[in-house]
């Protein structure tokens, strides 16, 4: 089983980087755990350790580059992939995202099949060794 | 007489004359009787009154009568012409008395002319001088400027009203003085600073200082240093202008402020705007995915409106923040030859254009110095150019023509081409942000060229506007400001 913690203050885009993973993964098993704000990041993911953190970056209180720093600090969720999804497509915040040491950085698709497209290939690259 | 005094009073050039108390001359030089138009022999024993015509005889007596033993010597300034020369005789009357009564009279005239000419020349250039000192004062005073005029030694030398103001104090109190005199160790500063100039020999431009005068808020000036070397003086001097820049810089401020509210603007549009546009596209696209089979009928093409509405609105908001992101906030102008850019432009444009068997024709340009951001113009143009090439009708070869000439202080460049045309209508709206030169399928575009071009134009102080044409097409006629050729 594969493990994916998402955070995002939005209920959609939640609900849509869960139905895409989920998509890609077809019949085998993805946990989700989803978190609407930072607060409790580190918590969960030293608890959780999931493959993979999918990070919004604009969210009320403490916005994705400060929970990724703080997940990047601490030992046990410092070596996490953790890939920044962003309404943003300002060079500034990928800067900033590559400043803090995101894994990648994408933004949020507009049309359903780039969002499959991008479901697929979260899956392949950090979800799918799991099964092996 | 002995004859050595009469040679010498003959030889004298003063004219030397006596008379009774009767006015009869008793005794004449030569250079006398020469006055008269006469010899020695003939002119004495007439009356003086005689040679004076009628209408001065009464002021001779007159000036004659007023002598008295107490102030027995007057002094007169004859002008009479000669050849149509003027001529001045300075003659001093004296009377001669024996006690109180009057015996006769004697009148040395000595020719002043050449005296008399160069007085009235002094005083005609110094009144010119103290007209152009008052013209030069007025100028001066009504310069918003500061502006001051010292030497070497701190000393200043003259300044203007407003400069005097800027002090506290009055004209006459400030020239003359020394800066050191007025603001004691406090000067220094300045004078170190304004020594450097004069020893450079090159001037110190746009030195920005805060300053708070002693009533007012804190303002900003911006100074001026130049060392002058052409007086008239052997001394060293130098101008200081200071011209006050407060509202510029609250200006400045202010645009700062308009630019970071713009920018967070654009970062707002770019996520805030974007993200309910993504759900709702997103949502339709999902309804029409999972539930597209058992929708009623006509839902699916509700949907479908849905998704292009969203599509048109996801390309507005990328247009705006794409001109929000090339749309320069300044220009950094220099002088530069436009008719360089346009040949250069019109060679890289050619080729394309030419290939595709249209064709690009630039007219003979004059050397067109002017103040530019060349990588921003070259923009405007570009843009106009592939304007034409994208607008172009497809029924006849695409030509485009490129001419420019002088309108007072622009630089007029009129580029033409023989397209689909502008409706004269829609001649201003063209320029307005996603605005397009004709609603039409085959072409895409944003709709922010033209907006930027405007905004780059009018940022150099020039315009853009389209002009009617005989025919087909269109004509955009740019103008810029002409600058003098440098070097």
């Amino acid at each position: 089983m594969a493990k994916v913690m998402i955070i995002d203050d939005s209920d959609f885009d939640r609900q849509m980087i869960r139905k895409v993973i989920a998509a890609a993964a077809r019949d085998q098993e993805v946990a989700f755990t989803e978190l609407p704000s930072g607060l409790e990041a580190v918590n969960v993911a030293e608890t959780e350790q999931p493959n993979l953190v999918v990070l919004d970056v604009r969210m009320p209180g403490m916005d994705g580059f400060e929970v990724l720093r703080n997940l990047r600090s601490h030992a046990r969720t410092r070596p996490l992939p953790i890939i920044m999804l962003s309404g943003s497509d300002r060079d500034m915040d990928r800067l900033m995202a590559e400043q803090n040491k995101a894994t990648a950085y994408y933004v949020k698709p507009a049309k359903m099949a780039d969002y499959f497209s991008l479901g697929q290939g979260l899956f392949k690259t950090y979800l799918s060794s799991s099964f092996a | 007489m002995p004859a050595f005094l009469e040679t010498i009073l003959d030889t004298h050039p003063d004219m030397i004359c006596r008379y009774d108390a009767d006015l009869t001359m008793t005794y004449a030089n030569e250079s006398a009787a020469s006055f008269f138009h006469t010899t020695k022999q003939d002119v004495i024993g007439t009356n003086l009154i005689d040679h004076v015509p009628e209408e001065q005889k009464a002021g001779v007596w007159g000036r004659l009568a007023g002598l008295s033993p107490d102030n027995p010597t007057s002094t007169q300034l004859h002008r009479l012409t000669r050849r149509a020369e003027p001529v001045f005789i300075l003659w001093t009357n004296i009377g001669l008395f024996d006690g109180e009564t009057l015996t006769g009279f004697q009148s040395v005239g000595r020719t002043v002319t050449k005296e008399v000419l160069l007085q009235r020349e002094v005083e005609a250039k110094s009144a010119m001088l103290d007209s152009v000192q008052q013209e030069l004062r007025a100028v001066l005073d009504h310069v918003p400027s500061r502006i001051w005029y010292k030497d070497d030694k701190n000393m200043i030398l003259r300044l203007n009203t407003a400069a005097a103001e800027s002090m506290g104090m009055a004209v006459a109190d400030v020239e003359g003085q020394n800066t050191y005199d007025l603001f004691g160790d406090a000067a220094k500063a300045y004078h170190d600073d304004d020594l450097e100039v004069i020893r450079s020999g090159q001037p110190k431009l746009g030195i920005e200082e805060a300053y708070t005068p002693d009533d007012g808020e804190q303002g900003w000036v911006r100074t001026d240093k130049i060392p002058l070397s052409d007086t008239g003086s052997d001394e060293p001097r130098i101008l200081v202008v200071s011209t006050d820049i407060t509202a510029l810089k609250e200006q400045e401020a202010l645009l700062k402020t308009i630019n970071k509210n713009l920018d967070d603007f654009a970062a707002m549009t770019s996520h805030d705007l974007q993200a309910p546009l993504r759900k709702i596209g997103i949502s339709a696209e999902l309804m029409e995915l999972e539930f597209g089979h058992d929708l009623p009928d006509g839902m699916l093409e509700y949907l479908q409106d849905i998704g292009k509405g969203v599509e048109h609105m996801r390309q507005l908001i990328r247009s705006f923040l794409r001109f929000m992101r090339e749309s320069p906030s300044g220009v950094d102008l220099a002088t530069i030859d436009l008719d360089t850019l346009l040949l250069e432009l019109a060679e890289e444009e050619r080729p394309s254009i030419e290939e595709s068997g249209g064709s690009l024709t630039i007219a003979d340009l004059p050397s067109m110095p002017a103040a530019g951001d060349l990588p921003l113009l070259r923009q405007v143009f570009s843009n106009i150019i592939q304007n034409a090439v994208k607008y172009r009708a497809y029924e006849r070869p695409l030509q485009i023509e490129i001419s420019a000439q002088s309108d007072h202080q622009f630089w007029v460049v009129d580029i033409k081409d023989n397209g689909i045309g502008i409706d004269p209508a829609h001649y201003d709206k063209v320029f307005d942000l996603f605005s397009r030169a004709k609603p039409t399928g085959s072409v895409t575009g944003s709709g922010i060229g033209l907006a930027l071009c405007r905004r780059i134009v009018t940022l150099h102080g020039g315009s853009i506007e389209l002009v009617p044409v005989d025919e087909n097409g269109s004509c955009f006629r740019v103008k810029l400001c002409r600058r003098r050729k440098s070097g």
